[in-house]
């Protein structure tokens, strides 16, 4: 019937299909929003079609045309049930032959008037071929639920054979033109659509459920792992046992009988074993001069390194690629181990299952996890292997915190020594010196970052006698400040004697060396003064000479004397060499630091530019001789690195 | 055999007068007398400008007052009017020493490589018997003390050269340190 006024568009049976058609549209476009792999998309391009199609039908008499559409419409949901599947390739193509060649057939005999002994009746035959090869493809592939897709047709061919069927077989059997047809059979038959949408919204949902609980499974698991190794963590700080605990999370959460961590060394090419435990034979071939005995393979296993590339765990450190292997028996990789034949009669060497997986911080591979089941037919499932690669990305995480956190700890023990060191030089260093009408003093200090020895004092010991040592303790950090502790000690103590200096150096080193368990040497250099007279006494251990400036004559002395520093020789005798000083002469105390500083050029500041630097500076008061030097020796030094404590103690007599 | 590929590695003792070791420039310098007492003090006083940073530290402390020792007892024969030049410089990757004395130089320097290709030959060959004849090297001067032991440590150690001047009285040498090819955080 064609539309030709307003009340024909009601009776006619267009406003029936294309309702049916509408509702299947809707669930079409609701599905394309978690439809990730566009069928929705296709099954809309039928539904657009058959709109088409009906619409200009219903309008519009061309005799053929609903045959040749239908064709069309077979084609395309013959596509839709047959595409998805490998194995129906043969029967889709064939399938869109038959129907290209009865298009092509149909268009020779009914328009172009050829063929007239064609036997008509085979044209309507085509499309209930095509459904029974449409019902064909589900049969074969009926077991095949490899993808959505194929889930999806592998559901609802049977449905879709019927509905196709009768569609085929109403056209033929009661003509296109039929009431029954027009109004029934043809939009009934198009309800396939809307069992499909149905079921693949099913499907969809059940997958979104499924994702979740796989979701809250890995975040349990997760939880598991961060607690495990959180928990290790308050008790200890070492790597084995926070991978310790990692593996043994990694063994329950993937139902394993075993499972062993390996790191990558930080200097070599090469695996180390970490962390090992329960039953895990070994996943390659033993040295055969290992006896077959499980605590010497089990004792073998915990402390085995193996060079990258080397055995399985080596090649997975190397390739940061995955080994999964649910039954090892059937598995190329492990025929090694099988050709080992007799080993695998042992229990303990027996491997079922099998996987390994990479421990990686960004790109870098740091280790191996890898886990066993011995049970013999026990395997791994890829949702235990899913997990497994999961916890390996997090727990890589956790450990590789681990590790940064032990690097700073040890960054700011080192520190922390350095940082002690430095205070107690800077505790005992005396804060004001003693000034006199007739003696000035003045100082400077300045420690080079982690060494911390060099020391000086000056003592009051009776009204018009001050005392001024210089010293310089070898070695570094709190050792070096210790002995630095006790000969200062030592010098409070007994300073304030009658004997001469060099007797007190004699007691200074019989009080350090040999005393406790722990080398310690030290270079000191005694000045005693006598603040009324200018009478200098000067006993040295080994340290830099004295030097003096002579105002009288503008010339600088170097007072030497041959000796070994403190804590060589608890026997050795310091000697004592007495002078004077006169009105203006400076007498100037100085560390290793200040004539050995070296400069960008390599060249060392030398004792003749700091007896200059004395000479020029002379008229100053000795706190601004002492600042003097210190700006040009910083002014020396330029760039370069200070390698070693500068210290400078400065007298200068006003008779 | 592959034993031998690992003999044709056997470090020696090297005589070369021009080998970059030899290059002093921004190293740092101190000179002792030659006071056998004092070497454990020297040997204090160069490593201080070690970085912390340098694990093992006493390995290298042990290495240097080895060479120290070396200077002042075979070399300058304890004389305490000869002194031990060191020049030294250390950062965390490496340690560089060059050590002189004022003696009269390694006289059996050849002798002691010979000795000590043979040693290692026999430990190869597993040849228990003779390897008693290697367990020391030993000259006319040699104490009881000389082993020349401190040398084939100290060939290991110097992973970087262990390298005689001409005069084979000053001695320079690399230790360079592992550094970390894996290392994360």
């Amino acid at each position: 019937m064609t539309i030709n006024t307003f009340s024909q568009v009601i009776m006619s049976p267009l406003l029936s299909r294309l309702s049916v058609l509408a509702c299947a549209a809707a669930l079409f476009f609701s599905l394309r929003k978690k439809d990730a792999e566009g069928r929705s998309g296709s099954f809309l391009v039928i539904i657009a079609v058959l709109v088409v199609r009906d619409a200009f039908l219903a309008f519009v008499e061309l005799p053929g045309a609903p045959y040749l559409s239908d064709l069309l419409y077979l084609s395309l949901a013959a596509f839709m049930v047959m595409a998805p599947f490998e194995r129906s390739r043969l029967l889709l193509a064939a399938t869109m032959a038959v129907n290209a060649a009865a298009v092509g057939l149909y268009v020779a005999y009914a328009y172009a008037g050829l063929l007239p002994s064609f036997p008509a009746v085979a044209f309507p035959l085509v499309p209930m071929a095509d459904a029974l090869l449409v019902a064909a493809s589900g049969a074969v592939n009926a077991s095949d639920r490899g993808d959505g897709a194929r889930r999806l047709m592998g559901e609802t061919w049977p449905v879709v054979f019927a509905c196709l069927g009768a569609y085929a077989a109403a056209a033929f059997l009661l003509g296109y033109g039929s009431a029954a047809f027009g109004r029934l059979v043809a939009p009934a038959s198009y309800a396939w659509l809307l069992v499909v949408a149905l079921v693949d919204l099913r499907d969809h949902d059940a997958e979104t459920i499924e994702a979740i609980s796989y979701y809250e499974e890995s975040i349990d698991s997760l939880y598991n792992l961060t607690f495990r190794v959180g928990a290790v963590l308050k008790g200890s700080f070492t790597t084995e046992d926070v991978l310790g605990g990692m593996n043994e999370v990694m063994m329950a959460e993937t139902g394993a009988d075993g499972g062993t961590i390996y790191l990558v060394d930080e200097f070599d090419d090469i695996i180390v074993a970490k962390a090992y435990a329960g039953a895990f034979p070994p996943p390659f071939p033993l040295p055969e001069s290992l006896p077959r005995k499980q605590n010497r393979v089990e004792s073998y296993l915990k402390h085995a390194q193996f060079r990258l590339g080397e055995t399985v765990l080596g090649d997975v450190a190397k390739t940061g690629k995955n080994v999964y292997s649910p039954d090892t028996a059937r598995d190329p990789r492990f025929a090694a181990l099988r050709a080992e034949g007799a080993d695998m009669n042992e229990d303990f060497l027996r491997l079922s299952s099998f996987m390994a997986v990479p421990l990686m911080v960004e790109d870098k591979i740091i280790g191996v996890s890898a886990v066993s089941k011995v049970k013999p037919g026990d395997q791994f499932d890829e949702a235990a292997f899913d997990r497994f690669k999961l916890l390996a990305n997090f727990g890589t995480l956790a450990v590789s915190n681990f590790f940064s956190f032990l690097a700073a700890n040890e960054r700011s023990a080192i520190e922390r020594s350095a940082g002690i060191a430095a205070e107690i030089q800077s505790t005992i260093i005396p804060k004001k010196l003693p000034q006199f009408p007739s003696l000035a003093i003045g100082a400077f200090t300045s420690p080079a970052r982690g060494v911390y020895g060099d020391y000086y004092d000056v003592l009051r010991t009776r009204e018009d006698r001050v005392v001024g040592v210089i010293g310089d303790v070898a070695g570094k950090g709190v050792q070096a400040a210790l002995v630095m502790v006790m000969i200062r000690a030592i010098l409070h103590l007994i300073t304030n004697t009658n004997k001469d200096i060099a007797t007190v150096l004699d007691w200074v080193n019989r009080g350090i060396t040999g005393k406790i368990d722990m080398d310690h040497y030290a270079t000191l250099a005694i000045v005693a003064l006598n603040v009324a007279t200018g009478e200098l006494e000067y006993a040295n251990a080994a340290h830099q000479p004295l030097l003096v400036y002579r105002r009288a004559t503008d010339t600088i002395e170097t007072i030497e004397t041959k000796s070994v520093p403190i804590g060589v020789e608890r026997a050795n005798e310091y000697r004592r060499k007495a002078l004077r000083l006169y009105d203006g002469d400076i007498a100037v105390l100085y560390t290793d630091g200040i004539v050995e500083a070296m400069n960008e050029q390599g060249k060392q500041f030398g004792r003749k530019s700091l007896g200059q630097a004395v000479a020029r500076n002379r008229d100053l008061a000795p706190k601004d001789i002492a600042g003097k030097i210190r700006s040009e020796l910083s002014a020396f030094i330029g760039g370069a690195r200070q390698h070693d404590d500068q210290t400078i103690l400065v007298f200068k007599m006003k008779l | 055999m592959a034993d031998k590929t690992y003999l044709s590695d056997i470090k020696e003792i090297r005589v070369d007068e021009n080998s970059p070791l030899f290059d002093k420039t921004g190293m740092l310098y101190k000179e002792f007398p030659s006071d056998y007492r004092q070497i454990r003090y020297f040997t204090l006083l160069i490593v201080q400008s070690a970085p912390l940073e340098i694990k093992e530290i006493n390995l290298l402390e042990q290495q240097i007052s080895e060479v120290i020792k070396n200077g002042v007892k075979h070399g300058n024969r304890c004389d305490a009017a000869k002194k031990v030049r060191v020049w030294y410089s250390f950062d965390s990757t490496h340690a560089h020493l060059i050590v002189q004395d004022e003696g009269e130089g390694f006289k059996d320097l050849e002798k002691w490589n010979e000795f000590n290709r043979n040693r290692l030959e026999i430990l190869s060959a597993q040849d228990f018997e003779r390897l008693s004849d290697y367990v020391s090297f030993r000259t006319q001067k040699s104490d009881d003390n000389d082993g020349g032991n401190a040398l084939f440590a100290a060939l290991e150690y110097w992973n970087g050269g262990f390298v005689f001047n001409e005069a084979r009285n000053a001695v320079a040498m690399l230790k360079s340190f592992p550094q970390k090819k894996h290392a994360i955080g």
